[in-house]
């Protein structure tokens, strides 16, 4: 039999073997292949690369020893699932939904005279005592040094993946930034060159986004950024909040900003790294 | 009275939060669930980065205690394991980045030196010969190239690898189909 219609690409070839192609797609591959020896015999050889490529990766590489992590997973999720259960903010709001309506009038009307007297209680007696974590030297970046700086693209762009590369810093940039803050005499172990707007949040790679963040703070170090890092592309991939406000609110004071999204004083991180010291 | 110790600050945050949905026992099960059958392949990605196995420990460890607050909010189930391979790829550059390395490649023969590969001698000569005959062709790639696909050696679809990598389904498919031919090519060659 004559074949006149164009051979499949090799990418047309790998997606079948890997079951990525439409129904139709499928259907005219399959087609093709019935009438073309060269293709089949092509994608057999795709199909062995593909596989070789799998076996050579996966037998390379030791199945590791999960036991203990999954342990110390599942020791973290009780504690944070053990104070969940306890809180009686997170019993009304789960309760709510399943209560006829009449208790969950009564139930909004106790909540509300509590909460008024707990109020008085707390005018009368001062405010709790929410001093917040101490911000230690160097926990935030000198402004007229670093004031952040972004890359063109918007939130749509950052949400789908097309925001800036994250590249290394060019050993150039990076001297000038030590320079700037009189660092350039510490060893490296010292600190990170961090991006004072993550990537993930539209910061560039450019001098004044970087800033060489000491690891020696104990409380607002970069892991708790880190925190920060994670949470606000969400919020912002989500709707929560503007990109531009994200982005302000981390470059002026990243610090704040955790407080002001995670509604704390303090960083969250401090129970995690204690058990994983142990 | 509200507690106010600091591990529980980051819960009650999420008590604030009007898509509150999932119990936490729920979200605990689902976690684990997702632990058993994606722990591995994720530890061995994280660890492609260079990282020690320590670091790579915790890099896997943060992303699932990341998923556990991902589902106790409510958020979108859709291609969740695209979203734990993303946060898990996000901290290991950021750990990288901290770290100062050099970069190491995805198949960078150090990883798998201190590795038994295989049980017995015969299956392990294969493997060595296999590895020694690939090995050049898959340094050779570009980075996202490698990324793409290791990613999927370790058996995630395409869309998953989309999401972790932050390129489009069809760049994926693209690099893909790249990778393998230059590999098909070489052994011919």
């Amino acid at each position: 039999m004559r074949y006149d219609a164009p051979h499949p690409s090799d990418e047309t070839l790998l997606r079948g073997v890997d079951g990525e192609l439409t129904d139709r797609q499928r259907d005219a591959l399959e087609s093709h292949l019935a009438v073309c020896a060269g293709c089949r015999t092509r994608m057999s050889v795709m199909r062995a690369s593909a596989e070789e490529v799998t076996t050579a990766w996966r037998d390379g590489t030791a199945e590791p020893a999960l036991d203990h992590m999954r342990a110390r997973l599942r020791a973290s999720l009780d504690q944070r699932s053990s104070e969940l259960d306890r809180s009686w903010r997170f019993r009304i709001a789960w309760h709510l939904g399943r209560v006829p309506s009449v208790a969950v009038a009564a139930s909004v009307t106790v909540a509300f005279v509590l909460g008024a007297l707990l109020i008085r209680s707390a005018i009368v007696r001062g405010p709790f005592t929410r001093a917040g974590a101490p911000i230690e030297a160097g926990a935030l970046p000198i402004p007229a040094l670093t004031p952040g700086a972004t890359a063109p693209v918007t939130a749509d762009d950052l949400c789908a993946g097309r925001g800036p590369v994250k590249e290394e810093v060019a050993p150039a940039v990076r001297q000038a930034v030590l320079r700037d803050y009189r660092m350039d005499g510490l060893p490296e172990s010292d600190y990170e060159l961090d991006y004072l707007i993550t990537p993930e949040l539209g910061g560039s790679s450019d001098r004044r986004n970087l800033w060489p963040e000491r690891y020696g703070a104990r409380v607002w170090n970069a892991r708790v950024k880190d925190q920060l890092e994670l949470l606000l592309p969400s919020l912002v991939c989500r709707g929560a909040v503007d990109l531009s406000t994200a982005q302000r609110d981390i470059a002026v004071d990243w610090i704040a900003a955790y407080k002001k999204y995670f509604h704390t004083d303090r960083p969250v991180t401090v129970q995690a790294r204690a058990i994983r010291e142990e | 009275m509200l507690p106010l110790n600091s591990d529980s600050i980051l819960d009650l945050s999420l008590l604030f939060d009007e898509s509150l949905s999932v119990a936490p026992r729920e979200a605990d099960e689902e976690v684990l669930r997702l632990f058993d059958r994606h722990a591995a392949p994720l530890l061995r990605y994280v660890a492609s980065f260079g990282l020690r196995a320590d670091e790579s420990e915790d890099i896997v460890q943060e992303a699932f205690l990341a998923l556990f607050r991902h589902l106790r909010l409510g958020r979108s189930r859709r291609n969740l394991t695209g979203w734990l391979f993303q946060v898990a790829h996000n901290l290991a550059l950021k750990q990288r980045r901290r770290m100062q390395r050099r970069a190491t490649t995805p198949w960078d023969p150090a990883i798998h030196e201190r590795i038994d590969p295989a049980p017995n001698p015969e299956t392990q000569l294969a493997w060595r010969q296999r590895r020694l005959r690939l090995a050049p062709v898959i340094h050779a790639l570009p980075a996202r190239d490698r990324r793409c696909l290791l990613l999927r050696a370790e058996g995630l679809r395409y869309r998953e690898i989309a999401l972790t990598l932050g390129m489009s389904l069809g760049a994926v498919a693209k690099s893909l189909a790249r990778s393998m031919s230059r590999l098909v090519n070489a052994d011919r060659g």
